[in-house]
């Protein structure tokens, strides 16, 4: 039944300290196009802000591809893109990827990660150990971690992947991947991982959060779920900051599009509804 | 849609600054809200410090019933959500940071408004008789929240890739699928007023090219313009019918009682053309400009078929102008330079601006002709 509201009066009283947002008195006459090339999985959210900021800016046309995280960067480097999303500081060197030099790089959002398995698998929880031999081929039957009596089937992510690099780092603790295998698939980006894990009985695979729906499920990381609560108190590690790159400093629409990213507006509204979470909700998290 | 008896708690709560509020709280989800039940002076005290004028950074106005406007301020800790008295100049706090509302979208006559967390949960509040409820626990993504036009159904583009069009039935909370031809990135959506059709917006992801090593070489950008469908949901299998193939970028998409398509039109390739309003005839075959000679910022439609536009002439003063689909414009107000974007209700009786201000944004409503600031 509906609930009643009481008439209740308010004394609400307060006074705003100042949002980040972009003047847009200057920005007013913003025309042109920014291509942006990377990460899959921050390619939904990337769509969402190019809609919004569309309303705002309507001279600004924003095209948006994904196929890796690698090839963002890439993009910013040969100038086929103004900005290069990247699931990890491409201005740095990681494992397996030297820094592009020149390149500066802008937090837009939290990416969580989750291990996925196919919907009829019967594991709610695999532990670091446990994920650990599976991806290194050393556990390769359901049984042996609870499961059905099972063949595992590994879905992993094609090397230059975002989401492959920091699963391989906070999920796995560094252990390398198997590289080949009956049971071996590689796919190149977080849609594909989905489908891969939904029509493949008995898979495993990862993805960012906002990928996660019917037809797959998360399992939990020693007995801790995945989610932006376990992600800001600490418990779940499995998660990275999303960037984008840019040649040098921005300016003009690809300066305005960032900061829109950035803003509170966007940050605390569409990015969480997209289950992503807000740079600010880390505070100093590495 | 009924709560269960079990898991519902409703907690009378002292605030921290001695007024009390309501706190609706039904096990999953704990909402503060708090509305005056009649919907007039909701402050406490004549203290001008307590008035509108002195909240900073708010945006999104939505105008509801009796002249009442609900706006929001983001900040780390989340979005707040004010109930603003445009005549009295007071207000109160309508949904707390930490609440996790997203969206609030209200009915065509302000009677009601429907929010979503972020786990994209729904709820309804009914100004009028106070009721709240959870209508919807689907915790699938939801964008652009539209309500019927008669208030008994929400509209929405559902899922991370934006491919389906569903409805919420406010009574039951039944999610159906409206229209789902798994085409992805679709924005843009207006439903029409019977419910009969749908347009939207379509935007494709560009290719990346390889190189012999597998790196990229170049993007291809072309088909990654947005371009308009409209699906006409009588049909016994309706289909999207594509309505332009043109390169400019769009936005602002309106659908017009006559069943014509609107939208502010940048023409991309000639980087100093005029942004204006191209209006498009039902089956997208002829279109005409509006406003030809302005630059338009954003639009709405108004009384079914009028469109309120955003635009700047050219001696680069700011206007909300008026216009007919005969291309007859008539300007209604002045406005600051620095205005972002424009609302107003279906009937246009309640007009209000965005204004970007060093803070972040300001609203300024329209009265007797006039923009009048109405918040800092």
């Amino acid at each position: 039944m509906f609930k009643k509201l009481s008439a209740i009066t308010l004394a609400a009283v307060m006074l705003f300290a100042s949002a980040t947002g972009i003047n847009a008195g200057a920005t007013q006459a913003l025309k042109g196009k920014i291509v942006i090339n990377g990460s899959s999985a921050l390619l939904p959210l990337t769509l969402q802000a190019a809609k919004e900021f569309k309303t705002l800016h309507p001279g600004v046309q924003i095209s948006a591809t994904a196929s890796s995280s690698i090839a963002g960067p890439q993009a910013v480097a040969k100038g086929a893109a103004q900005i290069g999303a990247c699931d990890w500081d491409a201005s740095m060197d990681v494992p397996g990827f030297k820094a592009f030099k020149g390149q500066v790089a802008h937090k837009v959002a939290v990416i969580p990660f989750a291990t996925i398995v196919h919907k009829d698998v019967k594991v709610e929880n695999l532990t670091t150990a446990q994920l650990q031999g599976i991806f290194s081929g050393k556990i390769t039957n359901w049984k042996e971690v609870g499961g059905a009596d099972a063949e595992i089937i590994v879905i992993n992510r094609a090397f230059g992947s975002g989401t492959r690099v920091n699963y391989q780092i906070k999920a796995l603790e560094d252990t390398e991947f198997m590289k080949s295998g009956k049971n071996y698939k590689e796919v190149k980006s977080s849609g594909d991982m989905f489908t891969a894990v939904k029509s493949t009985p008995n898979s495993i695979g990862y993805i960012d959060l906002v990928y996660v729906k019917d037809g797959v499920k998360a399992v939990k990381l020693n007995n801790i779920e995945a989610n932006a609560d376990n992600i800001i108190n600490g418990k779940y590690p499995v998660w990275a900051y999303g960037y984008y790159m840019t040649k040098g400093q921005p300016t003009g629409a690809t300066k305005a599009f960032i900061e829109y990213l950035q803003s509170n507006k966007f940050q605390q509204g569409t990015l969480k509804k997209m289950n992503f979470i807000p740079i600010s909700s880390m505070k100093d998290k590495k | 849609m009924k709560r269960g008896i079990l898991g519902v708690a409703i907690a009378l709560i002292i605030s921290t600054i001695g007024a009390p509020f309501i706190t609706y709280a039904d096990g999953i989800n704990e909402v503060h809200v708090n509305v005056n039940e009649n919907q007039e002076t909701v402050g406490v005290t004549d203290d001008e410090d307590y008035s509108i004028s002195t909240i900073e950074d708010v945006n999104k106005p939505l105008w509801i019933h009796g002249s009442k406007m609900i706006v929001a301020h983001e900040s780390n800790n989340g979005i707040k959500f004010f109930n603003l008295d445009t005549n009295s100049g007071d207000f109160v706090t309508f949904i707390e940071e930490g609440m996790n509302v997203i969206d609030i979208t209200a009915a065509s006559d302000g009677s009601k408004v429907a929010f979503s967390t972020d786990k994209g949960h729904i709820y309804t509040i009914n100004f009028l008789n106070g009721d709240i409820s959870r209508v919807s626990l689907d915790t699938s993504i939801k964008s652009e929240l539209q309500w019927s036009s008669k208030g008994d159904s929400l509209y929405f583009i559902q899922g991370e890739k934006s491919n389906a069009i569903a409805k919420l039935n406010i009574a039951d909370g039944n999610i159906s699928t409206v229209f789902d031809d798994k085409v992805n990135y679709k924005s843009d959506f207006r439903i029409s007023e019977d419910e009969a059709r749908v347009v939207y917006a379509v935007t494709n992801a560009g290719k990346a090219i390889l190189d012999v090593t597998g790196e990229i070489e170049s993007i291809d950008t072309s088909n990654t313009e947005p371009q308009l469908f409209m699906v006409d949901l009588k049909e016994k299998e309706p289909k999207a019918v594509k309505l332009t193939e043109t390169l400019d970028n769009k936005s602002s998409v309106l659908l017009l009682k006559s069943g014509q398509v609107a939208y502010v039109s940048a023409d991309m390739l000639d980087i100093d053309s005029n942004i204006s309003i191209k209006l498009l005839s039902a089956d997208g075959k002829t279109s005409k400009i509006l406003l030809g000679d302005m630059n338009v910022i954003n639009a709405t439609l108004i009384n079914g078929e009028n469109i309120l536009a955003l635009a700047m002439n050219s001696d680069g003063e700011m206007g909300i102008y008026e216009v007919n689909s005969n291309g007859i414009a008539n300007k209604i107000a002045e406005v600051d330079s620095k205005a972002t974007q424009l609302f107003s209700t279906a009937d246009s009786k309640n007009v209000a601006v965005t204004i970007a201000t060093e803070a972040g944004e300001k609203i300024a409503i329209l009265r007797e002709g006039k923009m009048i600031n109405l918040t800092k």
